[in-house]
């Protein structure tokens, strides 16, 4: 038996001393021992890379994957997962609830990317739950608006990488201007007064339409005006916030914000989206919205030629107000996953994905595609998409004089509670601006002094 | 002592089948209690909250403070106005209400199981629906109820955009949610109560109104002071409604205590205040219930 054993093993030897010798190529038999070496440690490396699956994380966007607009991401994202082996990116359905952000970050399994809205990267942010992402701040300068990135920043840390949002503009009805012989669209707030006052003499519309309702978009509205004529709602003193509205620049600000709501009828009653369904219908000439108030218009069959200019300008200058989204990584998000997940958010901010959103978002009822949101890199007007569909430039060219309508998380008690009261109050023509700004600064000074436990 | 150990050894297998169940109570609602108890004497971060052990008190030391800051916040002032007045609309009219729809489907007549089925389903169908289904009847332009107003010549009013007309129409939806379902309770009580006092009654010369008041009411007085307590529970934990139809306005004025310290918790993220403001709603609901429980106990003691 031995001996048997003794015969095959030779024989298997001495066959594999033939393959070796006869396919082996002429260069590699060359080969010195330093070469043999290089090859025999590249080939380990190859193996090892082929041996080793890639990192594996979530983006968790706003809106729903199956949506146009998580289809239009998906796209973005098969494209990374496409373009090389070492990190493969689910994209995973979340919310821009920042009641459920935080449940999700406070547990253990959380999502490595997750987009997140201004509101939310800072409250968040400030709560210790976000990586802090200062390391980068520069290089995203270079990429983004210095002002853009302060969206992200809250005492001195950034917490979010920016990546696509909205500047919210003035849309208008070029029909409707038109049959009110007005040529151009308006560039000021005396202009905007003018026109609406032209439109509700020779149309059946009325001109600007403004939230008033207790509700956020009463505050996205009335900031830009505000501003434009210098006045604002907080402002830091002696690095302590304080209310700033009760000025003459600030009165001033509300008084026009009062004086558009007086013309819009209901306009106490009526938030962001009855403004666009009031647009879309034609009871109002002009609105304040982002891509979306284009596409709308679109979506609806065209009924009126929309266009869309920057937000007019006051005495003060032109303020625009952002929603730029964030990418954020969970504070405890450590090795492997941490780096995969800053791979992939360089891939979204490079020009390519950036230009990939502008695809936008399939409907499926008029079998087309719309832009839904921008990329925030400044550099984009050269891009395809933009040379083809210039109108949405606009969206890009107001990242210039972009404000951001909810800058502390302080701010967001004193917006709910006491702003929007106010505003409220202006537009149904129960206060006047003198009162409203006297309020707004007594008892949001009082809520400010509570949150930050002064 | 002795008889604690006989007891458990005669009832050993019971008290472990208890167990399990003991255990879930413990640690979803007793430990909750008491770690929220804690944490309204601090200044408590989210990440603190996470990186917390289970026995860990997150947060700093602040005392008093948080409840300090509650007491001299207006809006919580507010909240418990609003509250109050939600009350005053909802409790009695779903009492009245309850009661008058026992009564009448109490009779036999064609079609009764129908109205008991149809008057009960509100009670079933989740608390977003039914505000979204009021949303679109109190709608200012395109609403049933402002429809049915102008055929009257009426312009409807803004219903949820009025100050003073909002919470009636949540507290209105609040009642038709529930009157179906305390009817059955009024309805069971209502058949436990003898004929022949009703005949007796009849033979007397009472009159309808008078056999309802004498009669039926008192009768009916226990199921009563169960429903109240029950309605009490719901105006006190009311939130669900006044997050999907007003978000608190117009002007803060359906802004409820729970509404507030949900915003105090998940808005504004001060878990410190938004637990000193639970306390403070539990002391208020403490001194609730044994006023009315005096009141109640004097009640039965007159009679």
């Amino acid at each position: 038996m031995k001996k048997i054993v003794s015969i095959l093993l030779v024989c298997m030897l001495a066959l594999t001393a033939f393959a070796g010798c006869t396919s082996e190529e002429p260069e590699k038999v060359k080969e010195t021992t330093e070469e043999k070496a290089t090859n025999t440690d590249k080939g380990e490396e190859k193996a090892e890379q082929e041996a080793k699956e890639p990192t594996e994380i979530r983006f968790q966007i706003v809106w729903d994957v199956n949506s146009g607009r998580g289809q239009n991401i998906q796209t973005v994202v098969d494209t990374f997962n496409e373009s090389q082996n070492d990190v493969t990116v689910s994209l995973i359905t979340g919310t821009s609830d920042d009641k459920q952000l935080i449940t999700s970050l406070l547990s253990d399994d959380v999502p490595e990317v997750i987009q997140m809205g201004v509101k939310n990267t800072k409250t968040i942010g400030a709560e210790g739950l976000l990586k802090e992402l200062n390391d980068f701040e520069d290089t995203y300068k270079d990429i983004f608006y210095p002002e853009l990135i302060e969206f992200f920043k809250y005492d001195g840390a950034l917490y979010g990488a920016p990546w696509i949002g909205h500047t919210i503009e003035l849309v208008y009805n070029e029909d409707l201007l038109k049959e009110a012989g007005l040529e151009r669209a308006p560039e000021t707030w005396d202009e905007v007064m003018e026109y609406s006052q032209i439109i509700e003499e020779k149309t059946d519309a009325t001109g600007l339409g403004i939230a008033g309702m207790q509700h956020n978009d009463a505050i996205w509205m009335s900031t830009p005006i505000i501003m434009s004529y210098g006045g604002k709602f907080i402002d830091v003193v002696d690095g302590k916030e304080v209310m700033a509205i009760n000025t003459p620049e600030g009165i001033k600000g509300l008084e026009m914000y009062q004086a558009f709501a007086s013309m819009y009828p209901g306009a106490a009653e009526k938030n962001g989206g009855n403004v666009m369904e009031d647009f879309r219908n034609q009871k109002i000439a002009m609105e304040f919205q982002g891509p979306w108030g284009v596409t709308d218009i679109w979506k609806n069959g065209n009924p009126f030629v929309v266009g869309a200019t920057l937000m007019p300008a006051g005495p003060a200058g032109r303020f625009v107000d952002g929603g730029p989204y964030a990418l954020s990584i969970p504070a405890t998000l450590e090795g492997e996953k941490y780096d995969a997940a800053l791979t992939f958010m360089n891939y979204l901010q490079d020009t390519t994905a950036q230009e990939m959103i502008m695809n936008g978002e399939y409907d499926e009822n008029t079998d087309a595609y719309y832009p839904y949101r921008v990329p925030m890199r400044k550099d984009m007007a050269n891009s395809k998409y933009f040379q083809e569909n210039p109108q949405f430039l606009v969206y890009v060219k107001g990242l210039e004089f972009v404000i951001d309508s909810f800058p502390t998380p302080g701010f967001n008690q004193v917006a709910n509670e006491v702003i929007t009261v106010e505003l409220n109050k202006l537009a149904s023509g129960a206060t006047t601006p003198e009162e409203a700004a006297k309020v707004i600064e007594e008892k949001g000074n009082e809520i400010l002094r509570a949150f930050y436990g002064d | 002592m002795k008889s604690m150990i006989s007891k458990l050894k005669s009832h050993g297998w019971g008290y472990l089948f208890l167990l399990p169940a003991l255990l879930i109570m413990v640690l979803f609602n007793f430990y909750p209690i008491i770690w929220s108890f804690i944490v309204s004497f601090n200044k408590t971060k989210a990440i603190e909250i996470k990186q917390a052990g289970l026995f860990d008190i997150p947060g700093k030391f602040v005392a008093l403070d948080n409840y300090m800051q509650v007491l001299k916040n207006d809006l919580f002032i507010k909240s418990i106005g609003n509250t109050a007045y939600f009350a005053i609309i909802f409790i009695p009219l779903t009492l009245i209400l309850s009661l008058l729809l026992a009564v009448y489907i109490n009779k036999k007549f064609r079609g009764v199981n129908f109205f008991r089925t149809v008057l009960f389903i509100p009670y079933i169908i989740s608390v977003i629906s039914s505000s979204l289904i009021f949303l679109a009847l109190f709608n200012s332009e395109s609403g049933f109820i402002n429809a049915v107003l102008k055929q009257f010549n009426i312009d409807g009013p803004n219903w949820l955009s009025n100050e003073w007309l909002a919470m009636p129409v949540i507290a209105i939806m609040s009642i038709w949610r529930r009157v179906g379902y305390f009817m059955l309770m009024y309805l069971a009580g209502l058949q436990n109560i003898p004929t022949s006092l009703y005949e007796v009654a009849e033979i007397d010369g009472a009159t309808p109104f008078q056999r309802f008041r004498y009669i039926v009411v008192p009768l009916l007085s226990n199921i009563t002071i169960v429903i109240f307590v029950l309605l009490l529970r719901d105006v006190l934990t009311v939130f669900q409604e006044v997050y999907v139809m007003t978000g608190g306005g117009p002007g803060n004025s359906t802004v409820t205590v729970p509404f507030l310290i949900y915003n105090e918790a998940f808005n504004y993220l001060r878990y410190g205040t938004a637990a000193a403001m639970s306390y403070i709603l539990f002391m208020i609901t403490v001194v609730v219930v044994i006023f009315q429980n005096k009141f109640t106990k004097k009640k039965h003691s007159t009679r």
